[in-house]
C-alpha cells in the first residue's frame, strides 16, 4: 500500500514537473513586450536599427521600482519601440521604418510627477535623407515615412547632398519649451 | 502491485523525458532565448544606496537612557539581470548597521506580459504608502524616515508573493496588485503595532495570505495622488490566536512645482482579533492604529528651474502624529505613551541629485506629555 502511494506520488510529481517545464517553455513568446519578431538575440546583434531615441536622465534611476516605473511610462508612448533602461539613460529602439512618436516619448518622462527624476538631454539617431527647406535651412526626412524634422548643421560638419541617404545622430531641442521639435546634427554618415 | 508500480514509474520517466524533449525543442526554436554569451555583461547592472547617521538626543522624560550614536545605518547593494528583454531578475541586499543585520530587501522575477504590465513573483516590497518601494535616502529630506511610515505603515515591508505591476492612461496611472504571505500576529506589539509581524521573506508562514494593492495617479501640473490597501489573515494558525485579520488603508498626496514640495500621508490599520492577540502575546495591542503627517519643503537653489544645475538646498518642516493604541479591544486600556507627535525641521543639501547631506531637529511628545529632543546629521547616496 505504502509503495503504491509513493509511486503514485512520484507519478504526480513527474506530471507536475512536465507541465511546469512546458509552461515555462512557452511562456517566452517572441512577441513579448519590447521584443521584436526577430527575437532578442537577433535585435542585440542588429547594430543599425531604423531609429533610436536616447533620454539622458538625472535622479533616481537605480532600483527595480524606479526602473519599472520608467520602463512602463516610456513604453506607454513608444508605439511598439523596444525600451531598454540603463543607469541614467533610456533607449527606445525602432527596428523597422515607422512614424516616430518622438514628442510623446520625451514627454512620458519629462512631464512625469511620479518619480524623482528629470530628463537632461535627448539624442536621436535615424536613417533618412536631407533636403533644403524653403527658408534655406535643412530638413531631415525619415526613410519610408515622410516624417520630417527641421535640422541645424554646424559648420564643423560636412553637409551631404540633398536626397542622399544619411545616418544622422542629433540632439533634440524644443521639448523643454514645449515648442516644435527640431534637431541639431552631431554626426552624419553617408549611406543607410 | 509490483507490476503496477513499475508501469507507473515507467510512465513517470516517459512523461519527464517527453517534457524535457518538448522543452528542448521549444527552447531551440524560440529565438528570444538565443542570447549570445557576449551579451551577458550588458545584461547585468548594479546599483546601490546607503546612509550614515549621527543621532544626538537630549535625555528627556520620554527616554532616560538616550545616548548619542553614529551608525552606518544602511548600505544596500542591488542588481538587475535581464535574461531576455521580457524576463528580469531584480534583487537587493541590505547591510544594516554596518552589516550587523543583513536582510534581503527584495528579490523578484518580472515577466512583461505586455508593454505596460508585468507579472512579478518572489520577495516583494509591499506597495503601501509612498516610501515602501521608493525609499532611497536622498529622496526624503529628513535624516530618519517619517515615523508614520515605520509604526503605522511598516517600511520597508517585504513579503513573498505574486502579482502584477503596470501602468495605464498613457502612463499617468500606475497600479500594483499582489497576493502575498500574511503578517504574523504573534509578533505584534503595543508600541510598534503590526510592524514586527513582517516576515521579511525568511521562511515566511503561509497559513494566511493577504492581498495588497496600490493605485497612483499623476498630473502634469505637479500633483500626484496615491491610495493603498491591504487585507489578510495574520494568525498563521498559531495556537490560541483564533481568527486574526489585518486591514490597512493608506492615502498620500504630493505636489511639486516652482521649488515647492508638499507631501501628506494618512494611514489606518485595523486588527480583528486584537483581544486574543493581546491575551496570547501579553502586548497592549490596539484594534485600530492610525497616523498622518504633512511636510513642506522648498528648494532655495531651484534646481527645477535650471536645467544645467545639479544642486539643491531644501529647507523642510514636518508634523506627524501617530497612535498605535487609537482604539482598544474590550477590557484593554489605551496606553497614552503610544500616542505620539513629532515635529521635525531641517535642511537637506544635494550637491548632485544622488548625494545628500542632512541636518535636522526632532521634537517628540507623547500622550503622557513626556518629551524628547534630538539633533540628527546624515549623509546619503544612491547610484
Amino acid at each position: 500500500m505504502t509503495r503504491a502511494i509513493i509511486t503514485k506520488s512520484i507519478h504526480r510529481t513527474a506530471l507536475a514537473a512536465a507541465a511546469m517545464l512546458l509552461v515555462a517553455s512557452v511562456a517566452v513568446p517572441p512577441s513579448a513586450a519590447g521584443v521584436s519578431k526577430k527575437g532578442a538575440g537577433a535585435v542585440a546583434a542588429d547594430s543599425t536599427p531604423f531609429a533610436r531615441v536616447y533620454l539622458a536622465l538625472r535622479g533616481c534611476t537605480a532600483c527595480s521600482h524606479c526602473r519599472t516605473t520608467i520602463r512602463q511610462m516610456v513604453r506607454s508612448t513608444t508605439d511598439g519601440g523596444e525600451t531598454k533602461v540603463a543607469n541614467d539613460r533610456v533607449e527606445v529602439r525602432y527596428t523597422t521604418p515607422r512614424q516616430l512618436p518622438l514628442r510623446q516619448v520625451i514627454r512620458s518622462l519629462a512631464d512625469n510627477r511620479l518619480h524623482d527624476l528629470s530628463v537632461v538631454d535627448v539624442l536621436f539617431e535615424a536613417r533618412g535623407t536631407l533636403a533644403t527647406a524653403k527658408n534655406g535651412g535643412a530638413t531631415f526626412t525619415l526613410d519610408e515615412t515622410g516624417q520630417t524634422f527641421p535640422l541645424s548643421i554646424g559648420a564643423s560638419l560636412a553637409r551631404p547632398a540633398d536626397g542622399s541617404p544619411v545616418h544622422l545622430v542629433a540632439l533634440v531641442s524644443g521639448w523643454r519649451e514645449n515648442a516644435a521639435l527640431s534637431l541639431v546634427a552631431r554626426e552624419m554618415k553617408p549611406g543607410a | 502491485m509490483a507490476r503496477s508500480s513499475r508501469i507507473t514509474s515507467r510512465r513517470s520517466v516517459a512523461a519527464l523525458f517527453a517534457a524535457f524533449t518538448a522543452a528542448a525543442l521549444i527552447h531551440a526554436t524560440v529565438p528570444s532565448l538565443a542570447i549570445a554569451e557576449e551579451d551577458v555583461e550588458k545584461r547585468l547592472q548594479f546599483h546601490g544606496y546607503g546612509e550614515f547617521h549621527y543621532n544626538n538626543p537630549e535625555t528627556g522624560t520620554m527616554d532616560q537612557s538616550a545616548t548619542s550614536s553614529a551608525d552606518v545605518h544602511r548600505f544596500v547593494l542591488g542588481w538587475t539581470y535581464e535574461f531576455t528583454p521580457a524576463f528580469r531578475l531584480d534583487a537587493e541586499i541590505d547591510y544594516e548597521h554596518a552589516a550587523r543585520e543583513i536582510e534581503l530587501e527584495y528579490a523578484h522575477i518580472d515577466y512583461d506580459m505586455s508593454a505596460t504590465m508585468s507579472l512579478r513573483v518572489g520577495s516583494l516590497l509591499m506597495p503601501v504608502g509612498p516610501l515602501n518601494e521608493f525609499h532611497e535616502p536622498p529622496l526624503f529630506y529628513s535624516v530618519e524616515r517619517p515615523y508614520v511610515q515605520r509604526s503605522i505603515i511598516p517600511t520597508t515591508w517585504q513579503e513573498n508573493g505574486i502579482g502584477v505591476v503596470g501602468r495605464a492612461a498613457g502612463g499617468s496611472l500606475g497600479y500594483r496588485a499582489y497576493l502575498v504571505t500574511g503578517l504574523n500576529a504573534m509578533n505584534f506589539t503595543g508600541a510598534e503595532g503590526i510592524r514586527e509581524g513582517r516576515s521579511g521573506s525568511s521562511e515566511a508562514k503561509a497559513e494566511d495570505l493577504a492581498g495588497v494593492a496600490r493605485l497612483e495617479y499623476a498630473t502634469t501640473a505637479g500633483l500626484s495622488l496615491g491610495a493603498s490597501g491591504y487585507y489578510g489573515g495574520a494568525d498563521q494558525s498559531e495556537p490560541g490566536l483564533g481568527d486574526v485579520k489585518v486591514g490597512m488603508v493608506a492615502l498620500d498626496a504630493r505636489f511639486r512645482r516652482g521649488g515647492i514640495d508638499l507631501r501628506g500621508v494618512f494611514a489606518l490599520d485595523f486588527l480583528d482579533g486584537a483581544d486574543s492577540v493581546a491575551a496570547v502575546t501579553l502586548e497592549n495591542v490596539g484594534e485600530a492604529m492610525q497616523g498622518f503627517y504633512g511636510e513642506a519643503a522648498y528648494d532655495l537653489l531651484r534646481r527645477d528651474a535650471q536645467p544645467d544645475s545639479r544642486r539643491s538646498l531644501f529647507l523642510f518642516a514636518r508634523y506627524e502624529r501617530f497612535d498605535t493604541n487609537a482604539e482598544m479591544p474590550t477590557g484593554l486600556t489605551a496606553d497614552p505613551a503610544f500616542d505620539r507627535e513629532v515635529i521635525t525641521g531641517g535642511v537637506s543639501y544635494l550637491p548632485i541629485e544622488k548625494l545628500s547631506f542632512k541636518a535636522d531637529f526632532e521634537h517628540w511628545e507623547d500622550g503622557t506629555e513626556a518629551t524628547l529632543n534630538r539633533i540628527n546629521l546624515g549623509a546619503a547616496f544612491l547610484f
